[in-house]
């Protein structure tokens, strides 16, 4: 029965007669139009409030409470009563947009989001939707919709300068500079520009290196603001770019008396001199900021900077004196370079490569050493202490279950550091490649020599502590033992070299990584004896060359291990094949991994 | 000398495969520097990488004749987790220098004090830039190739690589790239503009200037 005029706050409130049941809320809405008429927005928020506490309030009502709280900066408050009117009234475009705004103001950008897209869906022609719903884009970090949607909304409503100014500041905070100052000059030419429009289009021809566009803007903003001092120091850099001195000279000048605390215009002119080689006027301007603030450290160091540039540029000040003393030099001839000079080079590299990385792995700390051994001995001592308690007694081989995964842990480590380790060495130190002579494969290389000499040491040191331990472990076969860590070697470094290249082509593949290494680790007979498993399932394992690989390890270090389904030769050919595999990849892609990122 | 030979090289931005040189010849004779100008983003920075043999051109050949450095006072061959002495150490084996020369060249030209043997983590970038041209200037390259872009240290630290240039004007060559004339003029007495996927040789460096400039639209015709 009741209408009240639902625009907010330009829309005139209407009377309505007092009826017994409604009495009370009749009379407040009187109170309150009576309130609003008379632009009291703090009266007119407190019967509005008291009208929406009443249970037979309107959406109107709600929107009413909404609008003059926010009319008297009290945003939050206004935030749930503009939420209420919209769900009550759900086809109101101009309910949802008003929640839409408010949420904005709130700082809730996807409350804000929800309600501008629902008022978008009612009524698609509304710029200031579109504007809203850009503020909240730009807030979650979403610049290329902001400027879509500040666009949009600038073209629905093209007569508006300052939908038009937004619109431009998106797009030239996108770089899209010859778009942003395409609109600016629209708005400038068609409507009455505020001078601050002037100025923004300013800034961009001047960053365009349009200066006499970028003069003729400013001097627009100017002939509508002629006291604001940072308009004119934007006239005077202009005017120096354009080469006319003088005429700057009085534009700073001007800019100073109207603001003399700020020197930033004063500033940026010296750096723009500079930039012009005109050293003398640079000096001149530099000595007038350290006149007015003999103490910033900023101004001294820009002035040092001056003096500097323009001492060296006397030191030599005419190439001809260069080129004599060029001439004069006596004619040099490089050395002529051989083939075994190359390969010599190639080894020097790669051992200087192998030194660098042995040496900065740990950093400076003494702790490397123990580190290298603290990864097995964790490893080793997990599995140990679980299996011997789930297994009560004896392990698969041998008296010891240390021995015993000391035989499955080493070589799987070496594989597992060759194939993350060479993997990521590219790009780890892409940066060294910028000398010439250092080519992606000597970082492989180096790497992998790292790794198989850091794991040789490991072992030779377990070896002793087994010992010292009491644990026979020093009498294994070498030929067994040793045939297993060059196989490891040549596999780990082949998968290294492949996933080297993969790198290449983007960081995903890391993941792809883990989990490969993470199947090899549990289908190689590691922590466990082949024999032990169901045979259709070992029938399927014997394809992993690995596996062979961990065999032949325990052959070496328990004789009587003979195991009938070992293929030696298959895991060595397979780990050839691999590293060529490796090598052809990586010599392929030699040149894209030279590239800087 | 460095001689290109039908060289095209291209580099990758965020708006797709930009040129730097197509089907480019030309040769930088010894006994001359060179100053190369170019507009930010014209990509010479990366021409300077192709010169030291960095990365290769797409196609075509560049042929070296002498010692050509990397860019000069570029610090990512270094290691961060060593120290400075064991950086120096590591290029003088790399470049086969006299090792022990050349970690004694170093601590004396950068200045570093204490920190030379200390990690490189626990550096300044103004003391990295000291580190980095030490380096350099101990290889004593036949060709040295400078970015302008590269910081540099205080004043008088540049003052001190300045001198050095001065005193190896006769032995070695300068390839240097730069964005504005000012620091060209004081080391170079040859010009070259990049544009357009071409690089233009002058005789001289106001000549080299002239043409920049008019393709920056500050001098018309």
């Amino acid at each position: 029965m009741s209408t009240v005029a639902s625009n907010l706050p330009s829309g005139s409130p209407s009377i309505e007669p007092a009826h017994d049941a409604e009495g009370a809320i009749a009379a407040l809405r009187i109170e309150r139009n009576a309130c609003m008429v008379a632009s009291d927005w703090p009266g007119a928020a407190g019967f509005a409030t008291q009208i929406a506490a009443l249970p037979t309030c309107t959406p109107e009502d709600l929107r009413i409470a909404s609008g003059v709280l926010s009319q008297c900066g009290r945003m939050a408050d206004a935030l749930p009563f503009a939420i209420r009117a919209s769900l009550a009234e759900p086809d109101n475009a101009e309910f949802a947009q008003h929640a839409g705004c408010v949420s904005n103001q709130c700082g809730d950008d996807r409350g804000a989001i929800d309600f501008l897209l629902k008022a978008a869906f009612l009524d698609s022609e509304n710029a200031e939707t579109y504007q809203q719903l850009s503020l909240s884009a730009d807030r979650l970090d979403d610049l290329a919709a902001a400027t879509a949607l500040a666009q949009r909304a600038y073209q629905l409503d093209p007569s508006s300068p300052h939908r038009g100014a937004v619109a431009a500041h998106y797009l030239a905070r996108e770089q899209r500079l010859a778009e942003a100052t395409a609109i600016l000059r629209r708005v400038v030419d068609t409507a009455d520009p505020s001078p601050a429009i002037c100025r923004m289009l300013a800034h961009l021809l001047q960053v365009q290196g349009d200066y006499v566009g970028a003069l003729e803007a400013i001097d627009q903003a100017i002939s509508a603001d002629p006291d604001n001092a940072e308009y004119h120091a934007a006239r005077a850099h202009a005017l120096l770019e354009l080469g006319r001195n003088d005429e700057a000279d009085i534009a700073l000048q001007r800019s100073l008396e109207l603001d003399p605390a700020n020197l930033g215009g004063l500033r940026h002119a010296v750096s723009i001199l500079a930039e012009k080689d005109q050293f003398d006027r640079a000096l001149s301007y530099s000595g007038r900021l350290l006149e007015r603030q003999p103490n910033n450290a900023e101004f001294g160091n820009c002035m040092r900077h001056l003096l500097e540039t323009q001492r060296i540029n006397t030191a030599v000040s005419d190439f001809a004196e260069i080129a004599a003393l060029k001439a004069s030099a006596p004619a040099r001839r490089a050395a002529p370079r051989t083939y075994s000079d190359g390969l010599a080079n190639q080894f020097r590299i790669i051992m200087a490569l192998v030194l660098r990385d042995l040496r900065g792995r740990h950093g400076h700390s003494h702790i490397g050493l123990l580190w290298i051994l603290l990864e097995p001995i964790i490893h080793i001592g997990v599995l140990a202490v679980v299996f011997q308690f789930t297994m009560e007694g004896s392990p698969p081989m041998g008296d010891d279950f240390f021995l015993f995964y000391f035989t499955g842990v080493m070589p799987y480590l070496l594989l597992n550091h060759l194939v993350m380790r060479v993997g990521s060495a590219v790009r780890d130190s892409r940066g060294l490649m910028q000398v010439a002579s250092i080519t992606p494969m000597d970082l492989l290389m180096a790497r992998s020599i790292v790794e198989f000499f850091i794991t040789i040491v490991a072992f030779f040191i377990f070896i002793g502590l087994f010992e010292l331990c009491g644990v026979d472990a020093a009498s294994f076969a070498p030929q067994y033992v040793f045939g297993a860590f060059a196989i490891t070697w040549m596999l780990g470094t082949g998968i290294g070299l492949v996933f080297a290249t993969l790198h290449e082509f983007g960081g995903a593949i890391d993941s792809v990584l883990g989990v490969f290494m993470r199947i090899i680790y549990f289908v190689s007979g590691i922590f466990y004896v082949p024999a032990l498993l169901p045979l259709f399932a070992r029938d399927i394992f014997v394809w992993n060359p690995f596996l062979h690989v961990v065999d032949l390890m325990r052959i070496g270090f328990f004789p009587s291990y003979d195991p009938p389904w070992s293929d030696v030769p298959y895991a060595a050919e397979v780990s050839v094949v691999m590293l060529l595999l490796g090598l052809i990849t990586v010599t392929a892609t030699a040149r894209p991994m030279r590239i800087l990122r | 000398m460095i001689q290109f030979v039908d060289v095209t090289k291209t580099y990758r931005t965020f708006e797709g495969p930009r040129t730097i040189l197509r089907n480019a010849n030309f040769t930088f004779d010894d006994g001359h520097n060179y100053g190369i100008l170019g507009a930010n983003g014209s990509g010479k920075s990366t021409l300077l990488r192709v010169i030291a043999g960095a990365e290769f051109p797409n196609s075509g050949q560049v042929r070296r004749n002498g010692r050509v450095s990397f860019p000069l006072g570029f610090s990512g061959t270094f290691h961060t987790q060593l120290s400075g002495r064991r950086n120096a150490l590591f290029l003088a084996r790399v470049y086969g220098a006299d090792e022990e020369w050349m970690a004694e060249f170093v601590e004396d030209f950068s200045e570093l004090g204490p920190y030379y043997d200390m990690p490189l983590q626990t550096y300044s970038s103004g003391m990295m830039a000291k580190l980095a041209f030490g380096v350099s200037f101990a290889l004593d390259f036949d060709i040295y190739l400078i970015d302008e872009a590269t910081e540099v240290g205080d004043a008088r630290f540049r003052q001190k690589c300045a001198r050095i240039f001065r005193e190896r004007i006769a032995r070695s060559d300068i390839i240097m790239v730069s964005h504005n004339g000012n620091t060209i003029r004081s080391y170079c007495d040859r010009g070259a503009v990049l544009l357009n996927g071409r690089l233009e040789l002058f005789d001289s460096i106001d000549e080299a200037m002239r043409i920049y400039n008019r393709t920056l639209g500050i001098i018309d015709g």
